[in-house]
């Protein structure tokens, strides 16, 4: 497991839950701080779904502290004037706006990109659920993707 | 459309800020270093190759549960486990046919010399009578092995042979035995029994741990000619009771044997004598010495009533007053257990009948096999009385009511020379010889003897037969081991 690498997909899953940057990274290092304090966790063969469910509860933790703050546009000035740029801020814009629940699902399997069995298990459910759930997401994204005219 | 779509959502990752990575390095730094090789040290055989070991713990788990049912298993194949004896083998002189019989005074708890919970030997390790005096020789010369080996049941002063007796149902007979009495005889005659000649010494073996310390063992040898024994074996009395001899160094012993039956010094008649210690030793050889917290039989009874009497009586009248008993209380065990005191499993070895205040009681004598319960190590014999048994009408109707009633057109003739054998309980029968699972508790009546016990909660549960593995209750409901264990231990 790169450290380096799961610790910017974690700060990346938190932030897509997290309005706050600043909040996001304390989380992020308190997710690994937490997983380290366990040895279990370690060489486990799940280290990927440990990491994020800390992640995730933390977040739930989270809310639990503090009213819901608005995610803060910050889009890069200097892409997004590129076709591809501005196609992939026009679909995060379309995943903000899906509930949180499928917001999570996504970033998990394309930002994260965690394998659907571990999403699955991350989130309690089976395989086939998981499965169907994305291609549902993915589905309505497609069709506001359309809608936007970004063909 | 769907080609721009794909690659907006494989971008997308791109849109996510990255954490800041001056505060990334730091933190990263700080971390501790996996524990992977540490945790490999310490558990190797769950690991190999870094993997965990899926098996290793199911396996350890698995040997775990296997080693305890083991252990468990063990241990309740021996429910009371008796110290080992110190005992020499029997020498024995085939040309002159002395045997020498070498018992240690070392108590013991078995009379049977069995450390199994196994059915008992029956009647044969009971009386004294098969100790060295009357022990028949093989025809190689070799004593029999349960000749060497300590009795530490009562003996019993008497000279009434019973050959043959073998019954179960009261009344018509009083003393009934699991096994038959046996009568040996060599050359058709009948001899008396050689008196054995005790003589005391002392082995110094080392120990077995190999530290080179000296273990002294003190043996009494019995030297017994036996060129004419005949072995005639005696069924005593049961009206006489064993009795404790006080004279056994301070220590309280259960049995002890009149004179007659002690082992007398005598100059041997063997070709051979055996060297005869200056000061023969009074009491018994075989002798037990409880802990000071043992079990101890109750000695004295107010009126027993003698077995001759009852067979000489004019009449004898049975009375079935157990009623309708049936418990139909679903727990009874449980109640009986938390009832009891005392749980014992005893081996019978005699049976006294008695009377309290009128109603019959017979008191038996039970040697303690092991204990699930009680506050007494697991060692010496004790005493309970039992409802029911047999009783003088004369004295039945001075104290209890219905007996006058039952009897009332009887003349004082007849009612002088009747005996009552009532019964109060649904009981089994008692046997000598066999064992019992027993649910006590001491008698507070001020009638019954101090030490005695008597049945708790429902009395017909108060005894049951016990078979190795499990008890059966008079309704003829089975109990194992484990599950009286667990309502006694849970």
């Amino acid at each position: 497991m790169d450290i380096q690498q799961q610790y910017q997909k974690i700060f990346q899953y938190c932030s897509s839950r997290i309005a706050s940057r600043e909040t996001a990274e304390d989380i992020t290092q308190e997710t690994f701080l937490r997983f380290y304090e366990h040895p279990e966790y370690q060489n486990s063969g799940h280290e990927i779904q440990y990491l994020y469910t800390i992640a995730r509860n933390l977040c739930i933790d989270s809310y639990r502290q503090k009213p819901t703050e608005p995610l803060p546009e910050e889009i890069p000035e200097e892409h997004s004037q590129e076709p591809a740029w501005v196609e992939r801020f026009a679909l995060r814009a379309i995943l903000d706006k899906l509930p949180a629940d499928d917001r999570e699902v996504i970033v998990l399997r394309y930002v994260s990109e965690l394998s659907v069995t571990e999403i699955a298990k991350i989130c309690g459910v089976s395989w086939f659920s998981m499965n169907r759930r994305i291609k549902r997401i993915l589905k309505e994204m497609r069709q506001e993707f359309e809608k936007e005219g970004l063909e | 459309m769907s080609r721009n779509f794909n690659q907006a959502l494989a971008g997308i990752k791109d849109t996510f800020p990255l954490p800041d990575p001056v505060r990334q390095e730091e933190f990263l730094r700080s971390l501790p270093k996996p524990s992977e090789e540490r945790q490999k040290a310490i558990v190797p055989f769950f690991h190999t190759n870094g993997k965990p070991v899926w098996f290793a713990l199911p396996a350890v788990v698995t040997a775990a549960v296997m080693m305890t049912v083991g252990i468990g298993v063990y241990r309740h194949q021996q429910p009371h486990s008796i110290p080992s004896i110190p005992v020499d083998t029997s020498v024995t002189d085939v040309t002159t046919t002395t045997t020498t019989v070498t018992t240690t005074i070392t108590p013991t708890e078995t009379p049977t010399g069995s450390s199994t919970p196994s059915e008992p030997t029956g009647i044969p390790s009971l009386f004294p009578t098969e100790s060295p005096t009357t022990a028949a020789p093989s025809e190689s010369g070799v004593t029999q092995p349960n000749a060497s080996l300590p009795s530490v049941t009562p003996t019993f002063p008497t000279e009434q042979t019973r050959p043959a007796v073998s019954t179960t149902a009261p009344p018509f007979t009083l003393f009934p035995v699991q096994t038959t009495a046996t009568t040996q005889k060599q050359d058709g005659v009948d001899a008396d029994p050689v008196e054995p000649e005790p003589t005391e010494t002392t082995t110094t073996a080392p120990n077995s741990d190999g530290a080179g310390g000296k273990t002294t063992y003190t043996t009494t040898k019995v030297t017994a000619a036996t060129t004419t024994t005949a072995t005639t074996r005696k069924l005593p009395p049961p009206t006489e009771a064993p009795t404790e001899s006080p004279t056994n160094k301070g220590t309280e012993a259960v049995v002890s044997t009149d004179e007659s039956d002690s082992p007398v010094c005598e100059p041997s008649e063997s070709p051979t004598p055996v060297e005869c210690p200056t000061e023969c030793p009074v009491e018994d050889p075989v002798t037990e010495t409880p802990s000071r917290n043992s079990y101890q039989i109750v000695t004295d009874v107010a009126d027993p009533v003698s077995p001759e009497d009852v067979e000489n009586a004019a009449n004898l009248i049975t009375w079935d007053d157990t009623g309708d008993v049936t418990n139909t209380d679903a727990n009874w065990l449980d109640t009986q257990v938390d009832a009891s005191s005392e749980i014992v499993c005893g081996y019978l070895y005699d049976i006294t009948y008695t009377h309290v205040n009128g109603i019959p009681y017979t008191k038996l004598d039970f040697r303690v096999r092991f204990k699930m319960r009680g506050s007494k190590d697991a060692t010496g014999s004790l005493s309970v009385y039992e409802p029911g048994g047999y009783i003088p009408l004369s004295r039945m109707r001075s104290m209890v009511p219905y007996a006058v009633e039952r009897t009332k057109d009887m003349t004082d003739s007849e009612i002088s020379g009747t005996y009552v054998y009532d019964r109060l309980t649904q009981l089994p029968e008692p046997i000598i010889g066999e064992s019992y699972m027993l649910f006590l508790k001491l008698s507070t009546d001020p009638a019954i003897p101090s030490g005695a016990y008597v049945y708790a909660a429902d009395v017909n549960y108060g005894r049951m037969i016990y078979d190795g593995k499990g008890c059966t209750a008079y309704t003829g409901k089975y109990i194992s081991y484990t599950e009286l264990a667990q309502s006694v231990y849970w």
